[in-house]
């Protein structure tokens, strides 16, 4: 048996219960709390994201690029310009020898 | 015929999102995995997990650590999933459904459905949803492999901001009272001190403090 092929599997395994569980087991949670769970979840995503660098707390072209992005979703409020303005202004930071 | 144009827009800009970093995944993946890459995107279906396992991969680690960290990493659906339990409690869904609803959990299928299902409470439209968004980031890792050497690798390196900026559309657009501020701004800055912690912990971590203080705080205001 290939061993690329049982991490595969194993990883799809472990991936797979923790979304079904929760959904196939429960009926009607009460989970009042997890009502701002869509924005904590973007904001926790989002930031470290435009923060860092490998891993390490810093100012680069991603933290430039995410506040061209917040402008244009502030005042757009669409969805496909935001993500064109975000990668053009990160390609346009890269070509020019980045940050 | 509504619903199913509604499902394509919605799911659209993920489709872009998803495309662009599945090719990555493909370029990247193709020395190490060949067509094993498109099989662990058919079948994991989790894109930050999938460039982690990569990584470890290609840095020659034992199996144990990578399913392990693939679970770490991948844990936080649990709340997604918990919060779209709530959801059907009043959406009519067979188990097989369910079923398969869930297998296409993700941070941004999550994102999308769980303001969508509100006002239209149909599994239907999840499920198609949740399939577009598969076949975008099965289809890219196949194009990857298959293309990735005419690609510049200056654009390959900047694909990926492409889900970062959704996300900020999706954190701007789901902004309405001071409470989503609070809960933002909570939620990030404890999301990137903990940025030490294993991938993914972070994330959950963070997430579940302030969407509790955002509750307390509508208890406490009301």
């Amino acid at each position: 048996m290939d061993e690329l092929i049982l991490i595969i599997a194993s990883m799809a395994a472990v991936t797979f219960i923790p979304r079904a569980l929760p959904m196939l087991l429960t009926e009607n949670p009460r989970i009042g709390f997890l009502e701002y769970l869509p924005v904590a979840i973007f904001a926790s995503l989002v930031f470290p994201d435009i923060l860092s660098s490998y891993s390490q707390l810093a100012f680069s072209g991603k933290t430039i690029a995410g506040l061209v992005a917040f402008i244009v979703a502030w005042r757009t409020r669409n969805i496909i310009a935001t993500m064109v303005a975000g990668v053009l202004i990160m390609y346009l930071i890269t070509r020019l020898g980045g940050l | 015929m509504q619903k199913f144009r509604t499902c394509i827009a919605d799911a659209l800009p993920i489709i872009v999102g998803y495309f662009s970093i599945s090719i990555a995944f493909g370029v990247l993946a193709q020395k190490y995995l060949g067509w094993y890459a498109v099989l662990m995107s058919a079948i994991v279906f989790a894109g930050a997990s999938q460039f982690i396992a990569l990584q470890m991969l290609i840095q020659k680690s034992p199996a144990l650590p990578i399913v392990i960290a693939t679970f770490l990493v991948n844990l936080r659906h649990v709340l997604m999933s918990g919060y779209l339990a709530s959801l059907y409690s009043r959406i009519r869904a067979s188990t097989i459904k369910k079923t398969a609803i869930s297998f296409g959990i993700t941070d941004e299928t999550f994102a999308i459905a769980s303001r969508r299902l509100k006002e239209l409470p149909d599994s239907s439209y999840h499920l198609t949803l949740n399939v577009l968004c598969y076949s975008s980031w099965v289809t890219g890792t196949a194009v990857g492999l298959l293309f990735g050497s005419v690609i510049s690798p200056d654009l390959i390196g900047v694909l990926p901001f492409a889900l970062t900026a959704l996300f900020i559309a999706l954190l701007v657009a789901s902004i309405r009272s001071k409470i989503d501020v609070v809960v933002a701004v909570f939620a990030g800055a404890t999301s990137t001190l903990l940025m030490f912690l294993p991938a993914g912990w972070n994330v959950m971590l963070s997430a579940l403090l302030a969407c509790t203080l955002g509750g307390v705080l509508e208890k406490w205001m009301s």
